[in-house]
């Protein structure tokens, strides 16, 4: 087994940053945000987070602002839910919250939950239980999470649990390991987890591990790197983590890695890019992986970063 | 990138995609000023259009569109012709976009906005579902499509569940129809008044999906539902009480809360707890809410019923759950005299005591026992140190014998004329299955079978007997999981996890067999010939704690040598004095959460753990005080810690478990969190400890210190709790 390319996974994580004028880039261009939390978040757990010039990035973030108080994915794109949890969650790793009106933010991530509890992603009513969850960790790092009605919104999670203990973006779909993270996520930030049924919902979890080691996100699919994080988050979260074979996954991360040139793809030996690199080292990391810092698998944002917000340890 | 190999690049490809890059770019640019500037021009939706069908992703170009139909309809003669071709474009631009990517969740969702406008017509939506079904079956963007266009056209539950069999029919393996499956199902048999007719479904649905476990019996999909079913088959069952502390009929004798010393726990019916908290336990074999003063009724000479206030012991803020306790005062009870006392606890005679779906507890339970103080020796200032050494205990068959009630097992089933509440269809259909499973497994050696039939053959004895005092398979199941552990090694700690279980169930699954695991401790024998009575579970590979409901009555108990990470559900053993964990695999203090709610422990092993040794805690989440998850007891704020003493935040873990408990021993050695520094902040937060890690200390002096300069000069150094009570 090789061993994590650490440095060369830093140099193109810069390196994308500054190609900006190919096709892929310019297709992507409306995520930037995303893109951001995604590369930052990576330097961080790689140690590296001094490489990027801390004002700029949070210059260019500040201009993603609507007035509602919502963030676009870049400059003058549309406010959504995603892309304002991608801007809080940068800003926490820089320890910059205190450059947000926190009242604004708040109230529109507030004003976007239904009568019956649910999130719809912006102004135009999409619903989905991956807004919920966003709209939960955003407002809970704010420590705002008072400002909406957290009984409604677990009761809106609950209604969409399944017969696998898993769960689906809204009532009666079906369950996929990126919508469990969002909902386990949810419920765990809210102190709500005793919704779950731990024992059954770890077991369609721990199933998605096949031969190769790899994890897939639903059965009788392939593999992925990005579900070595959505997964394995939230099998920590219900405490049955040990349930899958760690050094096998360890391996099939790092063989996915391009040694080379740097970066992470979904599987051995396909493109890679910023978002499998991501979940790629956040997975190793939450295998405890030497040299990577510790996730927190609810917030998605490293260990020591989540006790600052919370205990103010450094920011004070 | 999804699926795309890695190749490198070309010169000539580099150069293709700057050209490509350099018209998308002005493509967005233009489409971003015409949003800005509110510019519905056929020119400017022409490239919002084009922008969409290239990269479908593009959100804000979607609710450009929205923005754009809005203004068109107002600008229109509103007759429903120019509003039906303002929609229609709508549509048309969706197609193009999910033909680029069917996984645009905002395709997908501008194309339900459109629909649910009313202007549009549904008749071709299956067709284009099944374009796109067809494409991918398992795309969970078509499914929930179909669920939403499936309730605009009003099409039949019955409809629905046939085009899953259709789809299932074509391939078994599609999980996605199983799952729509599942849905309809429950939707059908909520319907169903009559129990006979719901049979019927869910025994056909057996018969279908055998044929599909047949067909391939390592695909998880038919297995999934088929575990589903098994569900379905005890969905009827009504909560039960299955054990109960004290257990009826008992007579118990009880003394303050004293030291060890003064108190050997020499018999079963012999109880040092604090007379003013003593703890009644009931355990449901399910989830339970509606436990409370009006559901549960006390009568007793020196209690008031409605002063009773009953708790879920469930470690989050959570209404229901299978534990319950009550704590009785009974400080009002004569230690002068040896007059026993009668208490009867009445429930399940009002409703009110229900499961999660709604059921009513199923029989009534009366629990009447006696209690007697026994009166107050002279106690001695100081503990006696409890050591865990082999040598400290002995067996002594005849003592246990006698001090052993037969009571323990069966006394509410005995007490209660219990009856069984399991249908002669129930057991029918487990029977059928097992036959079934086994068969299948005679010519394939399927995984997930096996699993299957391990919880068939559980669910069996439970079935039979819902105390779970026979085990007729348990031998069997413990060779299903021995084999899937070496068949499917990659999931081998689940299997061990779940054998332990069985394990634990076997080795108290009689009073014979407890008698083996029970022993007299030695170590404190000032007052009384037998000393206090030890469960020793220790050595024994257990990896997984359970059958707490036959444990209630523990007081003292070695778990020590095991291979436990959690002990998850300990926190019903109401009655523990001394707890031996050492040498197991738990990760982290918060894994001791449970221990919180043991308000009579006094002795606690953790030694030889992994506590500090992992970056990432497994159970920060699920316990009860954590400050990440907004529980509530102890409310974490910045402002409660004064910034130049640190070891309460950095620690927070620690001081989150040790500051609810009264430990007057504590054995930490061996966890990788052990330093000096730590050790000297757990005085802090167990002013009672006398012995820490074998060594008796006198603590006074650094507690007085430490918990001035803690506490003492700050006053906003105040843990307060959920209910304002400020400590």
């Amino acid at each position: 087994m090789g061993e994590l390319a650490g440095n060369k996974h830093v140099e193109y994580i810069l390196s994308v940053e500054r190609r900006k004028d190919d096709f892929h880039s310019v297709l992507m261009e409306h995520l930037r945000m995303n893109g951001a939390y995604w590369g930052l978040a990576t330097l961080d757990l790689l140690g590296k987070l001094d490489a990027v010039d801390s004002e700029d990035v949070v210059s260019w973030i500040m201009k993603c602002q609507h007035e509602s108080g919502g963030f676009g994915g870049n400059i003058g794109h549309d406010p959504h839910v995603h892309y304002t949890l991608s801007a809080v969650q940068v800003l926490a790793l820089f320890d910059k919250l205190d450059v947000l009106d926190i009242n604004k933010v708040t109230g529109y991530v507030a004003s976007l939950q239904k009568e019956d509890g649910s999130f719809s992603g912006d102004t135009w009513g999409e619903v989905d239980t991956r807004f919920s969850y966003i709209a939960i960790c955003c407002l809970s790092i704010l420590k705002r999470l008072d400002s909406m009605d957290v009984e409604k919104a677990v009761k809106y999670i609950v209604s969409c649990k399944n017969m696998d203990g898993g769960f689906g973006c809204t009532p009666g779909g079906e369950s996929h390991a990126g919508q469990i993270l969002c909902c386990v996520g949810a419920l765990a930030i809210t102190g709500s987890l005793h919704h779950i049924d731990k024992d059954l919902l770890g077991w369609w979890l721990c199933e998605r591990q096949v031969k190769s080691g790899g994890l897939n996100g639903r059965p009788e699919k392939l593999p992925d790197v990005c579900y070595s994080w959505w997964v394995l988050s939230s099998l920590i979260m219900i405490d049955r983590a040990h349930w899958i074979d760690k050094e096998k996954l360890i391996k099939f991360i790092l063989d996915s890695q391009d040694t080379e040139n740097g970066g992470i793809s979904d599987r051995p030996d396909d493109a890679v890019d910023v978002y499998h690199t991501y979940f790629g080292v956040a997975g190793l990391s939450l295998l405890e992986y030497p040299g990577v810092k510790a996730i927190d698998p609810a917030y998605a944002l490293p260990v020591n970063v989540v006790e600052r917000i919370f205990f103010g340890r450094c920011s004070t | 990138m999804h699926g795309r190999p890695r190749t490198a690049p070309k010169p000539e490809d580099a150069a293709a995609s700057a050209a490509k890059a350099q018209k998308l770019r002005a493509l967005q640019s233009q489409f971003l000023s015409y949003h800005h500037n509110r510019i519905y021009t056929k020119e400017a939706l022409d490239a919002s259009a084009k922008l969409l069908e290239v990269n479908p992703e593009y959100y804000t170009a979607w609710n450009y569109r929205k923005l754009a139909v809005e203004h068109r309809v107002k600008e229109s003669d509103s007759s429903p012709e120019s509003v039906k071709s303002v929609f229609d474009d709508e549509l048309k631009v969706v197609e193009n976009a999910l033909r680029q990517n069917f996984k645009s969740y905002g395709a997908w969702y501008h194309r339900k906005w459109v629909l649910s406008k009313g202007h549009s017509s549904l008749d071709h939506e299956l067709q284009l579902l099944d374009r796109f079904q067809k494409a991918d079956s398992r795309n969970f963007h078509a499914w929930n499509y179909r669920r939403f266009v499936a309730a605009l056209l009003g099409r039949s539950v019955e409809d629905e569940l046939q085009y899953t069999e259709d789809l299932i029919g074509n391939n078994f393996s599609n999980y996605s129809a199983w799952h729509n499956r599942s849905m309809l199902l429950s939707e059908i048999l909520k319907k169903k008044e009559q129990e006979s007719s719901s049979q019927d479904i869910i025994s056909k649905e057996y018969e279908f999906v055998l044929n599909a476990l047949y067909t391939d019996p390592d695909d998880q999909s038919g297995w999934f539902y088929h575990l589903w079913l098994l569900d379905q088959t005890f969905k009827a069952k009504a909560p039960l009480l299955v054990s109960s502390w004290p257990v009826p009929g008992s007579d118990l004798v009880v003394s303050g809360n004293v030291s060890l010393a003064d108190h050997p726990l020499s018999s079963f019916s012999e109880f040092a707890v604090a007379l003013e908290r003593f703890p009644v336990v009931l355990y449901f074999n399910q989830t339970v809410e509606g436990v409370n003063s009006s559901t549960v009724t006390i009568q007793s000479t020196f209690v008031q019923n409605e002063d009773v206030t009953w708790k879920p012991l469930s470690p989050q803020n959570s209404r229901a759950s299978k534990v319950w306790v009550g704590y009785l005062d009974l400080s009002g009870v004569d230690h002068h005299s040896s007059a026993s006392h009668t208490v009867e606890i009445k429930l399940g005679h009002h409703q009110g005591i229900m499961s999660s779906n709604g059921l009513q507890l199923s029989i009534p339970f009366d629990l009447s026992f006696t209690v007697s103080a026994k009166p107050l020796e002279t106690q001695s200032s100081k503990e006696e140190k409890v050591a865990w050494e082999e040598d400290r205990f002995y067996a002594c068959e005849t003592h246990l014998q006698l001090a052993i009630p037969s009571l323990c097992y069966d006394g509410i089933a005995v007490e209660n004329k219990y009856e069984p509440t399991t249908s002669d269809w129930q057991i029918g259909t487990i029977a059928e299955e097992i036959s079934q499973i086994r068969n299948l497994l005679a010519i394939s050696d399927s995984k997930i079978g096996k699993i299957t039939l391990a919880r068939l053959l559980m669910a069996h004895d439970a079935m039979s007997s819902p105390y779970a005092t026979k085990t007729v398979h348990a031998e069997e199941v413990l060779g299903l999981y021995s084999e899937l552990m070496k068949l499917d090694s990659s999931h081998s700690q689940y299997y061990r996890d779940e054998r332990s279980l069985v394990l634990l169930q076997q080795l108290l699954s009689s009073r014979e067999m407890l008698l083996r695991y029970c022993f007299c401790y030695g170590g404190i024998t000032s007052s009384s010939t037998y000393g206090p009575i030890c469960l020793r579970l220790n050595n024994q590979s257990i990896s997984r704690m359970g059958s707490f409901d036959k444990l209630l009555w523990v007081q003292m108990l070695d778990l020590s040598d095991n291979e436990l990470h959690s002990i998850e559900g300990l926190e019903a053993m109401q009655l523990l004095q001394c707890l031996n964990l050492g040498r197991n695999k738990l990760r982290s203090f918060t894994a001791l959460d449970p221990l919180r709610y043991l308000k009579s422990l006094k002795v606690l092993s953790i030694s030889h753990n992994e506590i500090g040794l992992h970056s990432i805690d497994t159970t920060r989440y699920s316990c009860s005080a954590s400050p990440l998850s907004h529980n509530g007891e102890i409310i974490w704020s910045h402002d409660v810690f004064p910034p130049e003493d640190s070891d309460v935040t950095n620690y927070w873990e620690a001081f989150m478990v040790f500051k609810s408990l009264e430990l007057t021993q504590l054995d930490i050695v061996g966890n990788a969190v052990t330093n000096e520094k730590f050790k000297s902040f757990l005085p802090k937060v167990l002013p009672k400890l006398q012995f820490l890690d074998g060594t008796c200390g006198d603590f006074a002096f650094i507690q007085t210190y430490l918990l001035r300069s803690l506490f003492g000069h700050s006053p906003s150094v105040s843990l307060i709790s959920t209910h304002g009570y400020v400590q």
